[in-house]
């Protein structure tokens, strides 16, 4: 009986340490909040970004429905959810926009900004923008600046 | 005499030596709205009932201009290959929906035209996935006389005599405007038609059958 009390203990003992593990490697797509938290991040800052005076040129008369669940996806993609996403690429989606860095870091900020609202915790947040980040250079058109 | 004028004289003498009962008559057709504007863009389709018009291939351009269809309003005869440039430097995915014609065409800015073939008769409505309020109208007909009216409401079209079924259609009547079958001869024949159109509506009327 003793033995098995024992026993039974340090099985609780390791399953709360395999749990803590678990939790350290908890996938960034759940700590952004899973389906509900991507999509609800990705509807407030094209909410934001649309309606903003700077940011808003880019997204006249465009399906924004259409660009929050394309977002939504590509968030879920990039965070380890599971889905995959099904837009064009960063270049193709921008191309003839001529999105300026100002707008690149005007995005950025609205993000940080929702992710904040939605108590997305700081290092959750910082490890999303890292993995945005890279695609700057597919956004952003460079050395237009002073052409006619 | 102009060389356009000269070369309408030599297609109807040729026309007359190989079939000499064949001669043509001149269809105005005008169409106002029921408030009393003048009705452009409205599709006009002679559909000939005594004479089947050899197929065909012809082509056309529907152009992206500022997030817009240019024109707005097609009549093509079926079997017409249609291309999309894209004029605009963002892209563009035009689709259509209409069992008509059902594609999809991603159109990315600068890279080569793409073009589809419209194979059968009917309306086709096309809109673009990424831009709000991109819409466009393809009549698709098998009849060779086919005219969209002019900014005052307006066609006249030539045409060999006999009878046909008169349609109409235009993207903003309130209902379908009924066909009707009128008789070409050699005297001229002046139709007025009226319309109900609500410009603000973007349900557009079914394609008169």
């Amino acid at each position: 009986m003793t033995v098995v009390t024992y026993r039974s203990a340090a099985l609780t003992a390791l399953l709360l340490l395999a749990g803590a593990a678990a939790g350290a490697q908890t996938l960034l797509y759940d700590r952004l909040g899973g389906a509900a938290g991507v999509a609800g991040i990705a509807d407030t800052l094209i909410d934001r970004v649309s309606a903003d005076p700077l940011l808003g040129r880019s997204f006249k008369d465009s399906k924004l429905e259409r660009i929050k669940q394309l977002l939504a996806e590509q968030l879920c993609d990039l965070s380890g959810g599971p889905c995959r996403y099904t837009g064009d690429s960063m270049k193709e989606v921008h191309a003839g926009h001529h999105i300026s860095e100002a707008e690149f870091y005007g995005m950025v900020g609205e993000l940080r900004a929702v992710l904040k609202e939605r108590h997305v915790n700081q290092a959750a947040a910082n490890e999303l923008l890292r993995r945005l980040a890279p695609m700057k250079r597919d956004v952003v058109e460079t050395g237009q600046a002073g052409r006619p | 005499m102009t060389k356009l004028h000269r070369h309408r004289y030599v297609t109807a003498l040729l026309g007359m030596s190989c079939a000499p009962a064949v001669f043509a008559g001149m269809v105005t057709i005008n169409v106002t709205t029921h408030s009393g504007t003048a009705a452009e863009d409205t599709v006009i389709v002679l559909d000939p009932l005594d004479a089947v018009p050899p197929a065909h291939r012809d082509t056309a351009i529907i152009d992206q201009i500022n997030k817009r269809f240019v024109p707005r309003v097609s009549v093509v005869r079926t079997g017409t290959e249609v291309t999309f440039p894209n004029s605009d430097r963002i892209r563009h995915q035009v689709y259509s929906f209409s069992p008509a014609k059902t594609f999809s065409l991603k159109l990315y800015a600068g890279s080569p035209n793409t073009a589809v073939t419209f194979d059968h008769p009917g309306l086709v409505v096309l809109g673009c996935n990424i831009h709000d309020n991109m819409l466009a109208y393809v009549a698709v007909v098998d009849s060779p006389y086919f005219a969209k009216t002019a900014d005052s409401g307006t066609v006249s079209m030539t045409l060999p005599a006999g009878r046909y079924r008169l349609l109409a259609w235009h993207p903003n009547a309130v209902a379908a405007i009924a066909p009707r079958e009128i008789t070409v001869s050699a005297a001229p024949l002046n139709i007025a038609l009226g319309i109900d159109v609500d410009r603000a509506s973007a349900a557009a009327p079914a394609w008169p059958e």
